[in-house]
């Protein structure tokens, strides 16, 4: 577990399984045995190799904008802490949506779940931890200064935000416009016209 | 689906699981017939042999002997046992006649057999799912509340499989019905715990999974035995999980309204 923490990050922590998790490996092998049936040990066996593969390289990260778990991230002023608790089962096809950050390798202690509105829909973080308080306290910190600052207008480094208007979509640039509301991206989008005017939200906008 | 563990720490060492998982082992290992190391390797349930059946029937709790308050006679035995699995496992009688074992306490037989176990996979399910489920619940409630749901949750479970199958002249034993009756006060005390879980589907799946998801599911996989002779005491698990879920719900309200209580006004001088 890593704890080399650099200056804008304010929590890391490794998913991979190390020291301790590895003593859950015998458990796996020994209850396959006896309370399913012999031949399920080795493939029990093989379903944790599976999952140290997915979670080799899985890190949760907290910066000063943005919580990322592995590769995927959220904005912070968009998590909602009232929210905040452990992480619940989900749906299987949410495992494909971008707004899902799930990592919740079987060998961590506790967990973390926490759900928001990133650019007017739903995001959903449900992560494993063997530091739960820590990246409780994370969060809280993290999240309240993030709110503050996107509220006053100013990024972390303290340069102001642009102002609100209709801007090409970082996630579809090329065929498609996306509403800056001033603080963040929303929901509302309207294809991209050479020459034509901006849509208003209420006529042209599609959320 | 079977947990391992929970995300559920004990503070303090579960003396009483530990003792009644002992308990249980040692029974199975040192007193049963079947102690001696038979396990096949190619099933996960065991045939029992003659040693087994005799002693299964001389101190397990049987249904016909707890409703006629009376040993099994020599004729229910033989027509049930004497011609193997073609036997009559519903020969229980009004006639009266000479008694397989005839100082059998049959209603003693209710505590006795929710220590005895068939076979090694079905001890260790058992006694793994106790660990799992039972650490917390002594922690929260205590020893002895504790040991009394399991205690009186396994007569329960045993009296719910009389009910479904009175005239069953078949031992029941295990200790699945107390253990239900444990897994039923956790799904209402600790429903949203996640649970380190291996599900069995072809390929073996390690997930976490809420106390609410896996007990729903196990609950529902008793009842779907409910079609089938699979020699299963389903009506046992069931109605262990209900009791432990009544118990359940009375000590949740119970805290709650110690919670709600007002204070003792202040006395007047």
């Amino acid at each position: 577990m890593s704890t080399e923490v650099s200056a804008n990050v304010v929590f890391e922590e490794d998913l991979r399984a190390t020291g301790r998790a590895w003593g859950l490996l015998p458990v796996i092998v020994v209850v396959a045995f006896f309370a399913a049936a012999p031949v399920f040990a080795p493939v029990a066996a093989g379903a944790w190799f599976v999952n140290v593969l997915r979670f080799r390289n899985t890190k949760i990260r907290i910066d000063a904008e943005r919580l990322s778990v592995g590769r995927r991230s959220v904005r912070l002023a968009a998590l909602e802490l009232s929210t905040l608790g452990r992480a619940g089962n989900t749906w299987p096809w949410r495992a494909f949506n971008r707004r899902y950050l799930g990592a919740n390798p079987i060998w961590t202690n506790d967990s973390v779940g926490v759900r928001g509105i990133d650019e007017g829909r739903p995001c959903w973080v449900a992560v494993g931890t063997n530091r739960r308080d820590e990246l409780v306290d994370a969060l809280n910190g993290a999240v309240s200064a993030a709110r503050t600052r996107a509220q006053s207008g100013t990024r972390s480094d303290g340069r102001a935000l642009p102002p609100p208007a209709w801007h090409p979509d970082p996630w579809d640039p090329r065929s498609q416009l996306r509403w800056w509301d001033g603080q963040q991206w929303t929901g509302y989008t309207a294809p991209r016209r050479p020459g034509g005017p901006p849509p208003g939200i209420g006529a042209g906008g599609n959320r | 689906m079977i947990p391992i563990a929970d995300e559920n720490p004990v503070r303090r060492v579960p003396w009483v699981t530990i003792l009644l998982i002992a308990t249980c082992v040692v029974v199975y290992f040192v007193i049963q017939p079947t102690g001696a190391p038979k396990f096949r390797w190619d099933t996960v349930v065991e045939r029992i042999d003659d040693e087994d059946l005799r002693f299964a029937v001389d101190n397990a709790a049987i249904p016909c002997e707890l409703v006629r308050g009376r040993p099994l006679t020599e004729a229910e035995f033989n027509r049930t046992f004497s011609r193997g699995d073609e036997g009559d496992a519903s020969a229980c009688s009004h006639a009266n006649g000479p008694k397989h074992a005839p100082g059998k306490p049959v209603f003693l037989a209710l505590l006795a057999t929710m220590f005895l176990h068939g076979s090694i996979p079905h001890l260790f399910g058992n006694m793994l799912f106790l660990w799992v489920f039972g650490s917390n619940l002594e922690e929260r409630r205590g020893w002895w509340r504790y040991l009394l749901l399991y205690l009186v949750g396994g007569v329960v479970a045993t009296a719910a499989h009389v009910a479904v199958d009175p005239n069953s002249t078949l031992p029941l034993i295990g200790a699945s019905g107390a253990v239900a009756a444990v897994m039923g006060a956790y799904f209402v005390l600790y429903p949203n715990v996640r649970m380190k879980t291996m599900i069995f589907l072809g390929p073996v799946f390690l997930r976490k999974v809420q106390a609410l998801w896996l007990l729903v599911i196990w609950v529902g996989q008793n009842l779907l035995l409910v079609a089938g002779p699979s020699g299963i005491a389903w009506a046992a698990h069931v109605g262990g999980f209900a009791f432990g879920a009544l118990i359940g719900l009375g000590w949740v309200f119970g805290d709650r309204r110690h919670e709600t209580a007002p204070s003792a006004p202040a006395l007047s001088t």
